[in-house]
């Protein structure tokens, strides 16, 4: 952790070059909370006319939303576009070769380089999004629940990391997959936005258990909305309780994973001289 | 020999790298319909296979017809004309398409035209295909596919004289991109793209009427799924040229107005 003090350099470095331009700092973010704004509006739409989705009420669909929207903006500030979302990019313009001269571990390196704060924006209102609904929703937290609900929105989003790392690891061996990879792993994504139960067992089961994106918002808004696996559409009750509990592990796992999935692909690219 | 078999390697690569991205979007569309699908499938089973509203009975088959004819109708009108305009004034180009003998708009607009002629083919095409085959459609009669298909037309030049004039306000407006997002967005919930008007509270309905943004999908969607009479379709349709033809003369102020400034300017 000798790092440290560099780290913090970086990340300084930027955050002064964005506030130079103090103005469109804030009304880029401004447009971008808006933007999802009204996207909400879409949801609030149909709900008002319908009520409920599966059994959940449009707060508890905002929440889901929110945790979903959340993981992938705090994973974004590291990992996004610029990052392993782009590395395709990056190898192919030699840039990725450049950083492979530093003493510092490549992965962190782009990772911190990178840093997008435009995801400020996005993180900021789903806390807000967040306070709300649970206002709405007549639920009090306790401290315990906070500190709960924390370790999950870091699970979350280190599931999303994992995925973005993955995408940009598939670049070491296949660079103009890599755009289709992230496709692909990020509409898979958007499928929890809704609570899982109104697609079929199998998409479940693979939301689960295969890209376990559901551990980012279904399983945990399942607890912490007091649901407890009250969610029921084609028939099936969701799986065990403890699932609901999984997103911290499941996030520290597959982020592990990912890892060692980066290394090989670092050490295969670095192997053969590309 | 060894270079030889990377040549052969990376020609495979790039080429499928290009049909991927094709079959890509094709893909993502899927997603994204499945999504829809299910979404609505579960609203409208909780409702009991259907829900009355002030244009008629809304069924199962209604909404799964309603969305993928929305995928398939945004592939058809998609524009990329707001880019291409900014791009154009940003980068002082205009001033040489100004000089060329032909009508810059036009020459915008018959691009749209080509991209949009393969894209139909490659994109929409499949899709179609597919959804059909995944889901149960509806198909109306010959004279409201007909209506639809014409209200379509309409449909694309409207969204391209709206993307048009958005673009135009580059002359004024360096960064109008944040604004442009909003309004894109706008057009895509106002306009009935992902939820149809049917399901939109009375006062938001009532304050559509005023915009030309259902006219862009809900229009074409709602006579291809036979829910206004022939009367009220032509009405659709004639509120389709109305706006078309105001957006025209709106065009033509911002136009000359922008273009004078460019001059002064010496751009």
């Amino acid at each position: 952790m000798g790092n440290l003090p560099l780290y913090r350099g970086f990340l300084t470095a930027h955050m002064k070059a964005q506030m130079e331009y103090r103005f469109g700092f804030f009304v880029e973010h401004l447009v971008l909370m808006l933007y999802y704004c009204i996207s909400y509006l879409g949801l609030w739409i149909v709900l008002e006319k319908f009520q409920t989705i599966a059994g959940w009420t449009f707060y508890e669909v905002l929440l889901l939303f929110s945790l979903n929207l959340f993981a992938y903006s705090l994973s974004s500030f590291f990992f996004g576009f610029g990052s392993m979302r782009s590395m395709d990019r990056l190898v192919q313009q030699g840039t990725f070769d450049s950083l492979l001269i530093f003493p510092l571990n490549p992965l962190i390196h782009l990772a911190l380089k990178h840093f997008s704060n435009s995801y400020v924006a996005h993180s900021v209102l789903c806390i807000v999004i967040f306070v709300v609904c649970f206002e709405e929703l007549d639920i009090r937290l306790g401290p315990l629940d906070v500190l709960l609900f924390c370790v999950v929105l870091i699970g979350g989003a280190l599931i999303q990391a994992a995925a973005m790392i993955s995408t940009g690891t598939i670049s070491f061996w296949f660079v103009r997959s890599t755009s289709a990879v992230d496709g692909a792993m990020q509409y898979t994504a958007k499928f929890v936005d809704y609570p899982i139960v109104i697609y079929q067992r199998w998409v479940q089961v693979v939301l689960t258990f295969v890209l376990p994106f559901a551990f980012i918002s279904f399983y945990p808004a399942e607890t912490f909305l007091g649901r407890n696996n009250t969610s029921v559409l084609h028939g099936v009750l969701i799986f065990d309780p403890l699932f609901q509990f999984g997103t911290p592990l499941v996030g520290a796992v597959l982020f592990y994973l990912a890892y060692m999935f980066w290394k090989r692909g670092i050490n295969r690219y670095q192997s053969t001289g590309t | 020999m060894r270079v030889y078999f990377e040549f052969i390697k990376n020609g495979a690569q790039t080429e499928l790298a290009y049909r991927m991205s094709v079959f890509l979007r094709i893909a993502s569309q899927l997603f994204i319909l499945v999504v829809r699908v299910a979404m609505w499938n579960a609203l409208l089973r909780a409702a009991g296979g259907g829900v009355a509203t002030d244009m008629g009975y809304i069924n199962l088959e209604d909404m799964m017809t309603y969305n993928v004819m929305s995928s398939v109708a945004t592939i058809l009108i998609s524009t990329t004309v707001l880019n291409e305009v900014d791009e154009k004034i940003k980068s002082g180009q205009v001033s040489i398409d100004l000089i060329r003998p032909f009508n810059f708009k036009g020459s915008v607009f018959c691009s749209t035209i080509g991209t949009n002629s393969v894209k139909a083919l490659i994109e929409a095409l499949p899709l179609l295909i597919v959804s059909i085959l995944l889901y149960d459609i509806s198909i109306p009669s010959m004279q409201y596919q007909l209506l639809s298909l014409f209200c379509l037309a309409n449909a694309l030049i409207l969204l391209f004289m709206l993307n048009y004039v958005l673009g135009l306000l580059g002359f004024w407006y360096l960064s109008v991109w944040q604004f442009r997002m909003i309004v894109g967005m706008l057009i895509m919930i106002l306009g009935g793209q992902q939820i149809p008007l049917w399901f939109f509270p009375d006062y938001l309905v009532d304050a559509s009427v005023y915009l030309p943004f259902r006219l862009v999908y809900f229009a074409p969607l709602t006579i291809f799924l036979e829910k206004t009479s022939l009367i009220d379709s032509l009405s659709l349709i004639l509120q389709q040229f109305l706006w078309i033809g105001f957006l025209i003369f709106i065009e033509k102020t911002v136009w000359s107005r922008g273009i004078k400034k460019l001059v002064i300017q010496g751009g």
